[in-house]
């Protein structure tokens, strides 16, 4: 039965159905193979989008929808600038950097990729990048940008099973610095190959002027992780105020957002909603087939009689999500791998936060990897290039990303330190 | 490539989808805002915001996942497809089509039978009956059926080579390119 629906699943979606088409159908067909009656599978899409945590996706979205038109992006990525621009190849560290701040604001990936993407990637070709390495750039910033809280994929899977959103948050930032240190790396390794340009050094008045004007977006992260980590509100409630935040900056400080931008801004949040909601629902009623056939205590045995070391057992985890990033996207793994393994990484005593910021460092390279990178995508959609132009840059910034894995994977520091720090955890 | 939109319902019933969506997002943020508020100005915190919320949420993600299957915005992987012969392709698309023009009709129905039969049951908090916020799931699911449908025959009738593929002539840029 699992190989047959496994089997189905990426059949279908290498035959190009929609994503949450392909995992409604092998759901529909576990249900009906199980003898569970099919009804369970659009009452699985009720019951998981009933939710008060999912809220926050349309939220992030609209802040960042509202954060872009209002002129937002441009300003900490002139904030980056100030900071970097002396290293050769800093305008790429740029788009890391800003990348990452504006991730610090939004929850999706996706959106950090479009909004920095769209003002740096024909900024970077103008200074002679190669347009394969701008694109790799961009999108392995956003990659990298995924560790950074809020995060609608931490959400999820905080919901899925049980750990702490605030402590997931709060244990992506070391990991994310780590991701981001790699890609700089790897971006000045290019650059020194490439004899890519440098920016002129604006000194401390020119990062304090920088700084001033970035200063009102940069103060979002602190209010959202602040008012979550101390209990004053929720992920939800904190996303509705980043979009109170997100409007007063554009509409009422950089008076850049024009009012008939909104409806745009409206119909571009509720669309994006229907793609990330039908790829949800379809995969928790896929998942919840899968629990159905007991596929959680199956693969806690066989692992069981495969090792009894935690190191391999975490190994095997890695290389088991890089194979399912290949062709699933984030939130699918989320969903249906997130409950089976957390009990069993619970039986090797590996910490829960820990693991949850070991499943988001292997979605995150997911991000990248063709076919069903959707950071990828999102840069290429702007630069308009095509995979084969942009694939010899993107290696080494996808094995970067791996490399920073295994840190992040076997240095337990680095997401640990700052929850037991900050809430005790 | 660019191929013309698809004609499925006319622009009217879009025109209701749409601005459903967009006023329900509206609300969706209005609830929420209300809720925190509630809790930190008002002394008694309002009982209904949080159930309205979610409900409200199940409506905007279900028209939405309507509206991105018009937008062919929904995520698919073509990777493949394009590296095979377009005979072949035509052939996978239709199938691929086929099978998810079944899978949506069905679903839709199961779905609507779902909420129909809720409708003896009243939501906890705001005892509106539960059918309310279930019939999203199977609207969303028929708006998507129909697109997988007429996607579907437009590629057996050999008017376009793969389903789900191409922009619109009359749509709007991306949301971030349309920015300098």
């Amino acid at each position: 039965m699992i190989p047959f629906l496994f089997g189905a699943l990426v059949l279908l979606l290498v035959a190009g159905a929609q994503v949450g088409v392909a995992l409604g159908v092998v759901a529909w067909l576990g249900a009906m193979g199980s003898g569970v009656p099919t009804v369970v599978v659009p009452q699985r899409f009720f019951t998981v989008l009933d939710s008060f945590p999912l809220i926050s996706a349309p939220l992030f979205i609209l802040a960042g929808g509202l954060m872009e038109y209002g002129g937002v992006s441009r300003r900490l990525v002139n904030f980056a600038m100030a900071l970097v621009g002396p290293i050769r190849g800093s305008l790429g560290m740029v788009v890391l950097v800003s990348t990452t701040m504006m991730s610090g604001v939004s929850g999706s990936s996706t959106a950090d990729t479009v909004a920095i993407g769209s003002v740096t990637i024909s900024a970077m070709k103008k200074r002679g990048y190669p347009a394969g390495l701008a694109t790799a750039i961009a999108a392995a910033s956003g990659a990298s940008a995924s560790l950074v809280p809020p995060s609608i994929d931490m959400i999820i899977l905080g919901s899925v099973v049980n750990v702490s959103i605030a402590a997931l948050f709060i244990a992506g930032l070391l990991p994310a610095i780590v991701n981001g240190l790699f890609v700089m790396a790897i971006t000045y390794i290019f650059a020194l190959r490439l004899g890519l340009a440098t920016e002129p050094w604006t000194g401390l008045t020119g990062i304090l002027k920088a700084g001033r004007e970035a200063s009102l977006p940069l103060v979002m992260p602190v209010i959202i992780l602040g008012g979550i980590l101390s209990g004053v509100f929720t992920p939800t409630e904190a996303a509705v105020v980043a979009v109170l935040y997100a409007f007063f900056l554009a509409a009422v400080v950089y008076r850049e957002l024009k009012l008939r931008d909104l409806p745009k801004i409206a119909y571009f949040t509720v669309r994006t909603t229907g793609v990330v909601a039908i790829v949800i629902a379809a995969a928790s009623a896929f998942a919840w087939v899968l629990t159905a056939l007991r596929i959680p205590q199956h693969l806690t045995a066989f692992v069981v009689s495969v090792t009894r070391e935690p190191w391999q057992f975490l190994l095997l985890v890695n290389i088991l999500l890089l194979v399912l990033g290949t062709f699933l996207e984030a939130i699918p793994i989320i969903i249906i791998m997130g409950p089976i393994l957390y009990p069993v990484a619970q039986s090797f005593g590996i910490d829960p936060v820990h693991f949850g910021t070991i499943i988001m460092a292997n979605t995150g390279v997911g991000f990248i990897m063709p076919p069903m990178g959707v950071c990828l995508y999102a840069a290429m959609a702007i630069s308009g290039l095509r995979l084969s132009k942009i694939l010899g840059y993107l290696l080494p910034y996808i094995l970067g990303l791996v490399a920073s894995l295994m840190v992040i994977t076997y240095v337990p520091a680095f997401s640990l330190w700052l929850p037991r720090l900050m809430i005790g955890k | 490539m660019k191929v013309p939109r698809l004609r499925v319902l006319g622009p009217a019933v879009w025109r209701i989808v749409e601005g459903l969506g967009m006023v329900l997002l509206a609300l969706l943020v209005a609830t929420t805002l209300l809720q925190v508020l509630s809790r930190y100005v008002l002394s008694k915190p309002l009982d209904w915001t949080e159930e309205a919320a979610r409900y409200l949420f199940v409506w905007v993600a279900m028209l939405g996942a309507g509206m991105a299957a018009r937008d062919r915005v929904h995520f698919f992987v073509d990777l493949l497809l394009e590296r095979m012969p377009p005979g072949l392709v035509r052939g996978v698309a239709a199938l691929t089509g086929i099978v998810a023009s079944v899978f949506l009709l069905a679903i839709s129905w199961a779905a609507f039978e779902l909420a129909l039969s809720n409708g003896v049951q009243d939501s906890p908090v705001l005892t509106i009956p539960m059918s309310i916020p279930y019939f999203a799931i199977p609207v969303g699911l028929a708006l998507m059926a129909l697109f997988a449908i007429g996607d579907t025959v437009q590629v057996i009738r050999g008017s376009r080579l793969r389903a789900r593929s191409g922009i619109h002539e009359d749509e709007e840029p991306p949301l971030s390119t349309a920015q300098p």
